[in-house]
């Protein structure tokens, strides 16, 4: 993986450095480009010849003595590697990182105070990254994308329970492990980017089948793995139960 | 002799009447002595009709006095019509109220009276005190109504979805009322009242004293909710307040600390005395630095907020949650645009989301509340996280009606923020997630179009 580092303060670049290869000198990651200017850091993304599946890490200063701040710089960033980890580096705790988050996906945002504290910081992202590689690269890990309004959010197909409508007003809800999402859209959109694991079980309902733990036939309740309940209607039952026993 | 002192006692008590009930029941100011004014002219013509004995045209003049009148000072017709129908029609209903009593206790005829002059003139004294009792009355009752057609000032006191239904049935009650008198003295020529006709009239009497005490009722009800709203949004600014100050203190202080770091590194700069520089900075800065870095300047990012009642409300939650001994993170990074959904309602799912989340994190170690509002090109989020602890139960439970994990007859809270976010919106989402203890609450308001850039 490629390492783009952008800080305008020089003697805190050359630290930054220091500490990134002495913590990945035996990955596979390799500093790429090292600047104070934001501008060649889209030059040097604009210039890749195989766009798609860009991947890199890239280490950002707030704060850059030019055109673009290191938010904007992220916001171009995301315009090329939509999966890139996107790691902040500042001097100021207002401005801070759930907006980051939000805005860039930030994977993390460190606060320069003394270098003991970078270092430490700087390990934990490498550990992170290097635990979702390993995660991606085993197994089938399907990840849908799905819109919310002008942003693009990734889920786990392994994660998703069920999706679920209920307003009139094309509201859809998806219930994950860890909790639930909404956003606008339609079921039928939804079925066409799933795969085989998924199934609609009622018009409200799209089922993660892996993740049904029973089934009740006579009252049509369906029970998942974490406990939560939804329903099949009584003419997708019999498709239901077929696709199960496979 | 007596009969002279009464011809000219009677046009008095009448006028008296009239000025009495137009003073009580006046929507706009006028000054006294312009009713004094207005008392002498329906004297001087209460005369005339007594000497002219042609008392039938009586009501055709009044009104369009009366009206001339208050029109002259107000410059308002709508307004003027609407007192002279009250006037009339008080004066109608106190004349038949005070005639019904006399016929039904004493039993006296309609034509015996008109001759009787001391009887006129007691039946007039007893009108006059009814009318001036009512009016009085109604004065106080119909203190804060405005009668406007149209809501001027939406920031007022004063209720006027009734004015419409209050006037249709003044108008409709003068219809009555004249009708009934018509009928009362076309029956007493003839003979006494019957017991139903004093009961249709008593009737549409009572009726009309329960409106308009329904009025009153809805009237102070209205104002004390606003009241005790206002008194709350006051209170909130006024923590708000405190807290500014509080932190402008502080700054200060900082400045004074800062300007002895100063004085100290210079010494150490000066005298070359690196290895004292050294402790210095290892020792005593860099620990007192990491305290000043982690207080975090909580609600100045809280300016960036337009709409004042969303301030302090948020304010008083976060200045809530400090008081339990909670960290708290805000974020606000730039000014936040007219949100697109009801303030009060907004502030209902907020109080609630806050709430829990500083319920939940009183109960870890590490409590941490983490609060932003983020504006994207199109939505808006408000994201609330919480440290939670490890036996948190699975989410769709937390939000199911009835469930707490506080104790019985309790939880209805998210169900309640659901029902708020789906029954009234449809541009708002809400999206729950809680991962590695820490729990967090989206709330995604998409923007109207109109206010986006």
């Amino acid at each position: 993986m490629n390492i783009y580092i952008c800080e305008d303060n020089k003697k805190q670049r050359l630290t930054l450095e220091t500490i990134i290869i002495s913590l990945t000198d035996n990955e596979d990651y390799k500093i790429k480009l090292s600047t104070n200017d934001p501008n060649k850091v889209v030059d040097e993304l604009k210039s890749i010849e195989q766009k798609t599946e860009l991947q890199n890490i890239y280490f950002l200063d707030v704060d850059l003595n030019s055109n673009m701040n290191g938010l904007t710089l992220a916001k171009e960033i995301r315009k090329y590697d939509v999966n890139g980890y996107i790691i902040f580096l500042t001097s100021h705790p207002e401005l801070s990182m759930l907006t980051f988050q939000y805005k860039v996906k930030a994977m993390d945002y460190i606060i320069k105070c003394s270098n003991d504290v970078i270092r430490s910081r700087v390990k934990e992202c490498f550990d992170a990254i290097s635990k979702e590689r390993k995660q991606n690269s085993s197994g089938d890990n399907d990840t849908i994308s799905i819109n919310f309004g002008d942003s693009v959010s990734f889920f786990n197909t392994d994660e998703i329970l069920f999706f679920e409508t209920g307003s009139k007003d094309h509201k859809i809800r998806i219930h994950t492990t860890s909790g639930f999402q909404e956003f606008y859209g339609t079921l039928k959109k939804m079925e066409e980017k799933l795969n085989d694991n998924f199934y609609k079980t009622h018009r409200s309902y799209i089922v993660n089948l892996n993740k049904i733990k029973k089934i009740d036939k006579e009252n049509l309740i369906i029970y998942m793995n974490n406990g939560e309940t939804c329903y099949v209607a009584l003419r997708y039952l019999k498709g239901l139960l077929q696709k199960c026993s496979q | 002799m007596l009969t002279v002192i009464a011809k000219i006692i009677y046009p008095l008590i009448l006028a008296l009447i009239i000025v009495i009930n137009t003073y009580n029941l006046a929507f706009v100011e006028i000054k006294k002595k312009n009713y004094l004014y207005l008392g002498l002219l329906f004297y001087l013509f209460y005369f005339f009709v007594e000497f002219t004995k042609l008392s039938y045209i009586i009501t055709f003049i009044d009104i369009p006095i009366l009206l001339l009148f208050i029109y002259h000072f107000t410059k308002k017709i709508y307004y003027s019509i609407i007192q002279v129908i009250l006037i009339i029609s008080l004066i109608g209903i106190s004349d038949s109220l005070v005639g019904s009593l006399l016929y039904k206790s004493f039993n006296i005829q309609y034509e015996k009276v008109l001759n009787n002059t001391e009887l006129l003139i007691l039946l007039q004294l007893a009108i006059l005190f009814v009318s001036s009792l009512l009016s009085t009355f109604l004065k106080y009752v119909l203190k804060d109504t405005d009668f406007s057609l149209i809501q001027e000032d939406t920031n007022s006191n004063k209720i006027n979805s009734s004015t419409r239904t209050l006037t249709i049935y003044i108008i409709l009650l003068m219809i009555i009322v004249f009708l009934y008198v018509f009928l009362l003295t076309n029956q007493a020529n003839n003979k006494s009242i019957s017991n139903g006709d004093f009961f249709v009239f008593t009737f549409t009497f009572v009726s009309f004293i329960f409106i308009l005490l329904i009025v009153l009722v809805t009237n102070n009800a209205k104002n004390h909710i606003k009241q005790q709203y206002y008194n709350r949004e006051l209170n909130q600014l006024n923590k708000y307040i405190k807290s500014i100050e509080d932190m402008s203190t502080d700054l200060r202080k900082f400045k004074h600390d800062y300007s002895n770091i100063i004085l100290t590194l210079g010494e150490y700069v000066d005298t070359n005395d690196i290895e004292g520089l050294k402790d210095f900075y290892h020792n005593e800065l860099l620990t007192e630095s990491k305290e000043v870095l982690n207080q975090d300047q909580t609600l100045s990012s809280l300016k960036y907020i337009t709409n004042t009642p969303l301030k302090s409300f948020i304010s008083s939650k976060i200045l809530q949650a400090t008081s339990e001994k909670i960290n708290v993170h805000i974020e606000i990074a730039e000014e936040i645009p007219q949100i697109s959904m009801r303030t009060l309602e907004l502030c209902r799912v907020l109080g609630i989301l806050f709430d829990n989340a500083i319920e939940a994190a009183k109960l870890c170690d590490n409590k941490i509340l983490n609060f932003a509002i983020i504006n994207d090109e199109d939505k808006i989020i408000i994201v609330i996280q919480n440290s939670c602890c490890d036996d948190v139960p699975p989410i769709y439970k937390l939000f199911q009606e009835n469930f707490s994990t506080k104790g019985t007859n309790r939880g209805l809270g998210l169900s309640n923020v659901t029902d708020i976010i789906n029954k009234t919106h449809h541009r708002v989402t809400l999206n729950t997630t809680c991962k590695n203890n820490l729990f967090t609450q989206e709330i995604v308001i998409i923007k109207n179009s109109e206010f986006r850039k």
